[in-house]
């Protein structure tokens, strides 16, 4: 077993490489804190609901509080989605069909545990670009 | 017991269907009270005992008498008096000259559906006869243990302004309830609607019977196995419960026992609200408060400060422990 310095030795040749990882592993921590494409918020526990589902749920759910906050609603992680969509509902009246049949299916997958089909996709995907732009607009 | 058409309980919506049926006979006989309606079918659904609370005449007995008739079963009422023994309930061996024998002859308990009335006048000793009756099902005397009909639940009613001549329910009789409706006033319209109908009707209650005990015990069965629970409810549950006993304004908070009434009671609401085979949040929400109030003790100096003149004083404190606890559990998503 070599001793510390004989470690230090060893594992000179590879410093370099040791550096440069932990640099870029630096670098992407910064980006996923700091910026909105790919910040924390896309996995939902800085905002909130911290959900284990896929991709898909987890953006139509930050977009869901993204918008509900900028509404100027005073979000919990005591909230349900069915509180949340509720109170969306009566703030946006020409999305509330689709944030009720959303709701339905989000329920369904996250504590109904079915698959979510391509069509509800559709009306998340149509959710998504809605909020987008009224985040835009705000 | 009236023969009537055997309903087959499949699915979760059969179940909706059935407690819809129930509902809509209490209806015509109960002007609101629609959540009180919906926590005794609960409570049905799961196999539990219900305590309906409110002060005098807002129809608490009425109410558990038109629920007890739309069911096709048999129904025995206990007049809860400061005088009654636990023979009165359980039964008791009587010597027969003729057969030179002692035999059982079976007390009201021996039922379908208990209804026990203004039950903090029974005694003590007599209240405890009902304990185990109420949780394993069965009742023991003289040695003998005797099971229960099944379906089984004890509805009772209790008034909670009046102390002479009552005694306090123990915290362990408490606990065998799987919920507490509380009932208040009816609001001005609804008071009207009450007026009108005995106008016409008077007193009559010719309720008929919609359900039968084989559909009840299917209904049952289906609770258990057709409602799924995901793992992470079932922590927020136990987070919830788990609250309450670290809240400093009580002494003692909820036991496992309820915890266990908490999800029983949130399955049924999902099927009997929207015959749905799953839970969410929504539902636990929905039920805490009912299966909880009676199984938190508040300390007495916080129920001496909020002390107001109002029926229900000790309630507002209670409701705002239970929002405080249920507003404190982050919601699984």
């Amino acid at each position: 077993m070599p001793d510390a310095i004989g470690l230090i030795a060893l594992l000179k040749p590879y410093l370099p490489i040791l550096v440069f990882f932990l640099s870029v592993g630096l670098v992407t921590e910064l980006i996923l804190l700091k910026t909105d494409i790919l910040s924390r918020r896309w996995r939902g526990s800085e905002v909130g609901w911290s959900s284990r589902h896929n991709k898909n749920v987890k953006r139509t759910l930050t977009w869901i509080i993204r918008v509900y906050k900028s509404l100027g609603f005073n979000f919990k992680t005591s909230s349900t989605i069915r509180e949340v969509m509720g109170d969306l509902s009566n703030k946006l009246p020409d999305q509330g069909e689709n944030l009720t049949f959303i709701m339905r299916s989000l329920e369904d997958h996250i504590y109904g545990d079915s698959e979510i089909s391509h069509d509800d996709f559709i009306y998340y995907s149509q959710w998504n670009k809605f909020a987008k732009s009224y985040a835009k607009s705000k | 017991m009236a023969k009537i058409e055997k309903m087959k309980i499949e699915k979760v919506s059969d179940i909706q269907e059935l407690s819809e049926k129930i509902k809509t006979e209490i209806r015509r006989f109960i002007v609101g009270y629609e959540d009180v309606s919906t926590n005794l079918m609960i409570t049905l659904l799961c196999g539990g005992h219900v305590l309906l609370e409110g002060i005098p005449g807002i129809a608490k007995t009425y109410l558990a008498r038109a629920f007890s008739g739309s069911l096709n079963l048999s129904i025995r009422r206990i007049q809860a008096t400061p005088d009654l023994m636990p023979a009165d309930i359980v039964g008791t061996r009587i010597y027969n000259p003729k057969t030179l024998e002692f035999e059982f002859r079976h007390g009201p308990i021996f039922s379908n559906l208990a209804l026990v009335d203004e039950i903090s006048r029974a005694p003590p000793k007599t209240q405890s006869a009902l304990l185990e009756a109420m949780q394993e099902r069965q009742v023991t005397v003289d040695g003998f243990t005797l099971k229960l009909n099944e379906p089984f639940m004890v509805i009772a009613t209790k008034n909670p302004i009046e102390f002479e001549g009552t005694f306090p329910l123990p915290e362990a009789q408490l606990d065998r309830f799987l919920m507490r409706p509380l009932m208040h006033y009816p609001d001005a319209k609804e008071e009207v609607e009450i007026l009108r109908r005995k106008n016409v009707q008077g007193d009559l209650m010719d309720v008929k019977a919609v359900a039968e005990a084989s559909s009840i015990v299917d209904a049952q069965k289906l609770l258990h196995k057709g409602v799924k629970v995901s793992k992470e409810l079932l922590e927020y549950i136990s987070n919830i419960v788990r609250k309450t006993r670290e809240h400093p304004k009580v002494t003692l908070g909820a036991s496992p026992r309820g915890s266990v009434s908490l999800l029983y009671a949130a399955k049924g609401y999902a099927i009997i609200t929207e015959g749905r085979s799953y839970v969410v949040p929504d539902d636990i929400k929905a039920v805490a408060f009912n299966v909880l109030n009676h199984r938190l003790i508040v300390r007495p100096d916080i129920l001496i400060e909020s002390a107001e003149v109002r029926e229900d004083w000790s309630y507002k404190i209670l409701k705002d422990i239970i929002k405080e606890v249920v507003d404190q559990a982050a919601v699984p998503v």
